[in-house]
């Protein structure tokens, strides 16, 4: 009993000691991490940021969805660098990896890719980054890469024609564009039109449904959607405005709401439930 | 945090657990920001103190398990 009794006691002792040793050894710790973090605070990184070391680790993480990521990096790097706060290094970069991106973009099976690009390049932030110019110098090495292909001329037209108001520039673009054989008959009268009556609402109105009609892109489908609506908004607009003015020249003041107009029957409906039912 | 126990809570969980954040220097390499060699030795004692601690507590629970 007495030599169990001096054993345990050995034993309590040693883990006495054992359990000191580490509670040392963890204050001690403890107390360089303080000293640390207050000597030599990490500066904060400001976003979180994934760095690989290389494109065999990154055909890894990809997941064999190489394409879907490389189309993700592209608009993220574009966005990103087209932001108002970018540095002009990130600006030129967004150059550089347009230049570096077309070549094979010109190629048959990413056709597709240009007219999704040239739209997405030309749309203001943060839809795009704005760069028009970009867009058609995208358009000019597609056309030296396939000379044939007389979409990528229209697209350059139509870059001209929306973004830019270069109503003279895009008739010239649609004219190049007819010229290429096999181009589409209408594509000389729009050059025409587009001279002429630049800027009208019917030729915006026609290249965007000429869009919608021919692309398989959903991106590049529902610009050209949100795009009619909003030329048909702009008609809804004018037709209201001039609505309220007839009425108001007619009865001597102006309409003090839309109830009002549709109690004289000169508005089918509510605002509310029939926007775009005008009776006159 | 608003509430005085969870704040005191989690320092605690800070100060308890391993703190491995220290050693991961690379967002600073890649910024370009200098990491100096006192900070490289005041992390690796931490994490040799914090280890030792660690061992003689395991030596202390696994001295009284009985393994025969």
């Amino acid at each position: 009993m007495g030599g169990a009794t001096a054993r345990e006691r050995k034993g309590s002792v040693g883990a006495l000691a054992v359990l000191t040793i580490a509670g040392v050894l963890l204050g001690a710790a403890l107390s360089l991490q303080a000293y640390r973090e207050a000597q030599h605070p990490l500066p904060p990184v400001s976003s979180d940021i994934l760095y690989f070391r290389g494109g065999a680790a990154v055909s890894r993480a990809a997941l064999g969805f190489d394409a879907l990521l490389a189309d993700v990096y592209w608009i993220r790097a574009i966005q990103h660098s087209a932001a108002p706060s970018a540095p002009p290094a990130a600006r030129s970069a967004t150059s550089f990896c347009i230049r570096s991106s077309t070549d094979d973009d010109a190629r048959p099976p990413f056709q597709r890719r240009v007219s999704f690009r040239r739209i997405f390049l030309s749309e203001p932030y943060p839809g795009g980054p704005g760069r028009t110019d970009l867009a058609i110098a995208l358009l000019e090495r597609g056309i030296a890469a396939d000379p044939k292909r007389w979409q990528y001329a229209q697209d350059a037209g139509f870059v001209h024609y929306w973004w830019r108001q270069d109503y003279k520039s895009a008739a010239e673009w649609f004219d190049r564009a007819s010229r290429i054989e096999g181009a589409p008959w209408w594509l000389r009268s729009m050059a025409a039109t587009t001279l002429a009556e630049g800027g009208d609402r019917q030729s915006s109105r026609r290249l965007w449904q000429q869009l919608l009609d021919t692309t398989d892109d959903i991106w590049v489908r529902d610009n050209a959607r949100l795009r009619l609506a909003q030329l048909k908004a702009l008609d809804d607009l004018d037709a209201l405005a001039s609505l309220v003015g007839r009425y108001a020249q007619a009865r001597g003041a102006p309409p003090r709401s839309w109830n009002e107009l549709v109690a004289a029957r000169w508005l089918a409906g509510s605002r509310q439930t029939r926007p775009d039912r005008l009776m006159s | 945090m608003k509430s005085a126990a969870a704040a005191w809570l989690g320092k605690a969980l800070y100060y308890a657990l391993p703190n491995l954040a220290p050693f991961d220097v690379k967002a600073a390499v890649v910024h370009g920001q200098p990491v100096s060699a006192a900070y490289v030795g005041l992390t690796a004692g931490y994490g040799l103190l914090y280890a030792g601690a660690m061992v003689a507590l395991a030596i202390l629970v696994f001295s009284r398990r009985d393994f025969k």
